[in-house]
């Protein structure tokens, strides 16, 4: 396949999801600038690693999900309604399926019916099966590498710039072990009011 | 020309016959004779044994490679004042229950300072010999130790003597096709550990091969684990099962493995080892239950 | 009719780091075999002699025969013994030193390594921890040295680490043996002080206690001290 990985982490009253830039065929790299990470709206991002082609194909067909709910219910998806949709996207391909592992993060607004959101994230496998995490969601080739480093960098209640320190240093940490992840990486800080989104510079080998 | 021992004696097809540079043909190669053969051992006595067979002059070494007659799961477990080691009386034939009175339980060693027993899983013909072979070696130790301050064996240098003897067996591509465990005390001091045909070895309080270690090995350390507990709160920190609940919990594994595994026997002995001696229990039988299976489709006369 | 396997994986996982006069190397006491756990207390680490410590892991049969070899000085080559090992302890100029090996000897003196189940958890953490890697210095700040870091960091790094590999690797956990090698002449106190234990960054359930003498004469004054540490692990 083409390599990548994807990794999401709960802060306190932010989220933050990072994905590499590589694009590979087997060992050979491609591209240094390929983005696995996809803005769904202001607060809401989806990281899609697995097969480049799916990558796209599941962007363009959530993308569309996500307008069609837009004009019928006229509000944003929710994060948590948006991972069930992911979820039954996948699921209609149950025996012929994408070879993507979607990781979603996001920052629900309050409503009445929910006055005080939580900073959300969530992961799935291949087929749809939802798992949704306190603390961190990995995917992708260096999935063993970045459960290694995020457990051990990883502490509950970060403040956006020190949930950005973790989340980079675990996954260039987890890139440089991982011979089909790398060549720089992009992270993405979900706050209340603001998305900050940074380019990291990596080893290039 | 092929020269790799896996080639040798291997038939040649004409123009791998063909030797241009005259070279010794492997076709032509003969044994010699077992003895100068293999690397021998001038002592013998606890020598794993040369038990390598020619097979008909073509020069390749034949292994038993697959069991035959084999016994099902041997249990253990660590209680105060000693060990205990169950094993049932079957010796199956493939499915078939072949041999219904067989003793999986061998008492070893036994003198005033220790007191060791040995329970056998796997091939039985493969666990006749390595029982031969142990009490060859232990009568030799014992005598011995009659004379001179020559020390005693106690349950773990028989244990380490398994090990090596299986550990080598493996070695030579050649396994005893077996899982046991042995069990033993040595001046007031229990042991129980685990061998089997890959020469892997460990020791534990509670302890079960093949079958058992996944359906009698959750109810031995459940049941030795918390009476190990009731001491963190209270004054009995870290004491063993008495005798008698030893004997219950291992009853009833033998009972739950007897349901659920077909190469199992409702007859069964308990041996149990102590600072006295080995004592193995005359074969007994647990109470089942089968008016479950009544109404399940698949079991008993069928109704629709 | 398949071939008899002589090898098995039984898990597990052993890491090591070299500091400037001490070495600390440790393995999680589990062994286990596909999803069943043979023994909650396996032997990975063992002291060679007063300034070596070994760490093995692989094939446990394996293992324990190599070191049974290994003690006996006897040298192997054909039918490999399948283990990863890791050798820590004080070399001749008195450093904290880490040697791994390969399966068939390939060997590299490292500051630190992590080897076995959860080697892809264990050792980018170490990367980033010990080699400072993707770390950039504060304007002014002392430059990072990888194998200086104190004794007392070490430790609570090593019990770090596997207490994230016991969190996400099945195959990790149960208990965790470390063993610290001093050169001669260093202060054991920052190991065993009063003080030292009491601080913030000294791992819970920690004990601590000196091993003696491992046989070798050594010269009065200027031992080598070998100290074992263990700590229990999560056992699901």
């Amino acid at each position: 396949m083409n390599g990548g990985s994807v990794v999401a982490m709960i802060g306190k009253d932010c989220v933050a999801i990072a994905s590499d830039l590589r694009l590979g065929s087997q060992a050979v790299g491609l591209a240094s600038n390929f983005e696995k990470v996809f803005p769904v709206n202001d607060k809401l991002f989806i990281g899609l690693s697995g097969l480049a082609t799916d990558t796209y194909t599941l962007r363009e067909s959530l993308r569309f999900r996500v307008n069609m709910y837009r004009m019928k219910e006229e509000r944003e998806i929710t994060p948590e309604t948006f991972t069930h949709l992911v979820s039954s996207t996948l699921y209609e391909k149950r025996f012929g399926p994408y070879f993507i592992e979607p990781v979603v993060a996001g920052l629900p607004d309050a409503t009445p019916l929910n006055p005080n959101p939580k900073p959300f994230i969530s992961t799935m496998d291949t087929i749809g099966c939802i798992t949704t995490p306190k603390d961190f969601a990995v995917a992708g080739t260096a999935t063993d590498k970045l459960y290694g480093v995020a457990e051990g960098l990883w502490e509950p209640d970060l403040e956006p710039e020190d949930l950005f320190e973790t989340i980079s240093q675990t996954i260039l940490n987890a890139m440089d072990r991982d011979a089909l992840s790398g060549w720089g990486a992009v992270v993405h800080v979900i706050s209340k009011d603001k998305v900050v989104t940074r380019y990291l510079r990596g080893r290039m080998d | 020309m092929n020269h790799h021992p896996g080639a040798w004696g291997q038939t040649l097809t004409p123009h791998q016959r063909f030797d241009a540079y005259s070279s010794s043909a492997p076709s032509r190669y003969q044994p010699s004779s077992a003895g100068s053969g293999v690397v021998g051992n001038d002592h013998g006595m606890y020598d794993a044994g040369n038990e390598a067979v020619m097979a008909g002059g073509t020069g390749v070494v034949g292994h038993t490679q697959q069991p035959l007659v084999t016994g099902t799961s041997v249990l253990g477990l660590v209680f105060d004042g000693g060990v205990m080691l169950a094993a049932d009386n079957l010796a199956s034939y493939g499915s078939l229950a072949r041999f219904r009175d067989i003793q999986r339980l061998i008492p070893l060693e036994s003198s005033k300072h220790s007191s060791s027993c040995l329970a056998v899983g796997g091939d039985m013909s493969d666990f006749q010999y390595l029982q031969k072979q142990l009490e060859t070696m232990i009568t030799n130790e014992r005598t011995q130790a009659l004379g001179d301050d020559h020390p005693s064996l106690g349950p773990r240098q028989i244990y380490e003597y398994l090990s090596n003897l299986m550990y080598a067996r493996r070695s030579k591509m050649d396994p005893l096709w077996n899982a046991m465990l042995l069990g033993g005390v040595k001046d007031g001091e229990s042991f129980l550990g685990y061998v089997d045909l890959l020469g892997t070895t460990y020791t534990s309080p509670t302890l079960a091969s093949g079958f058992g270690s996944h359906m009698a090995q959750p109810l031995l350390r459940e049941a030795y684990e918390s009476r190990q507990a009731q001491g963190k709160s209270g004054e009995r920190e870290g004491e063993l099962m008495s005798r008698d609940e030893a004997v219950a919990v291992l009853e009833d594994c033998m009972k739950v493995l007897y349901y659920r595994d077909a190469r199992s026997m409702n007859k069964y002995q308990i041996a149990t080892i102590t600072a006295s001696g080995v004592d193995i229990s005359a074969s007994k039988s647990n109470e089942t239950e089968w008016k479950f299976a009544e109404g399940l489709r698949g079991y008993g006369p069928q109704k629709q | 009719m398949s071939r008899f396997n002589p090898y098995e994986e039984n898990g597990g996982s052993i890491l090591a780091i070299a500091g400037q006069d001490f070495s600390v190397i440790a393995g999680d006491t589990r062994q286990s075999l596909n999803y069943s756990i043979q023994t909650r207390y396996a032997q990975k680490v063992f002291p060679l002699t007063s300034s070596a410590v070994l760490a093995v892991n692989g094939f446990a049969a394996d293992g324990k025969n190599f070191v049974k070899r290994v003690k006996q000085r006897l040298e192997r080559r054909m039918f490999p013994f399948y283990v990863y090992n890791i050798l820590a302890g004080i070399e001749e100029d008195g450093t904290g030193a880490v040697y791994s090996f390969d399966p068939v000897g390939s060997y590299e003196r490292e500051a630190c390594r992590g080897a076995g189940a959860a080697q892809s958890l264990l050792q980018p953490f170490l990367d980033n921890q010990i080699y400072f890697k993707n770390q950039t210095l504060a304007p002014g700040a002392e430059p990072f040295v990888p194998g200086r870091l104190p004794l007392s960091t070490v430790l609570s790094l090593v019990v770090d680490a596997f207490s994230s590999a016991t969190e996400r690797h099945i195959e990790v956990g149960d208990g965790l043996e470390m063993y610290v090698v001093m050169a001669p002449g260093r202060s054991a106190d920052d190991l065993t002080a009063e003080e030292a234990q009491q601080a913030k960054e000294w791992p819970s359930e920690l004990t601590v206690e000196e091993m003696e003498s491992l046989g070798d004469e050594q010269e009065e004054g200027k031992a080598f001290r070998v100290f074992r540490l263990s700590r229990p692990l999560k056992r699901d």
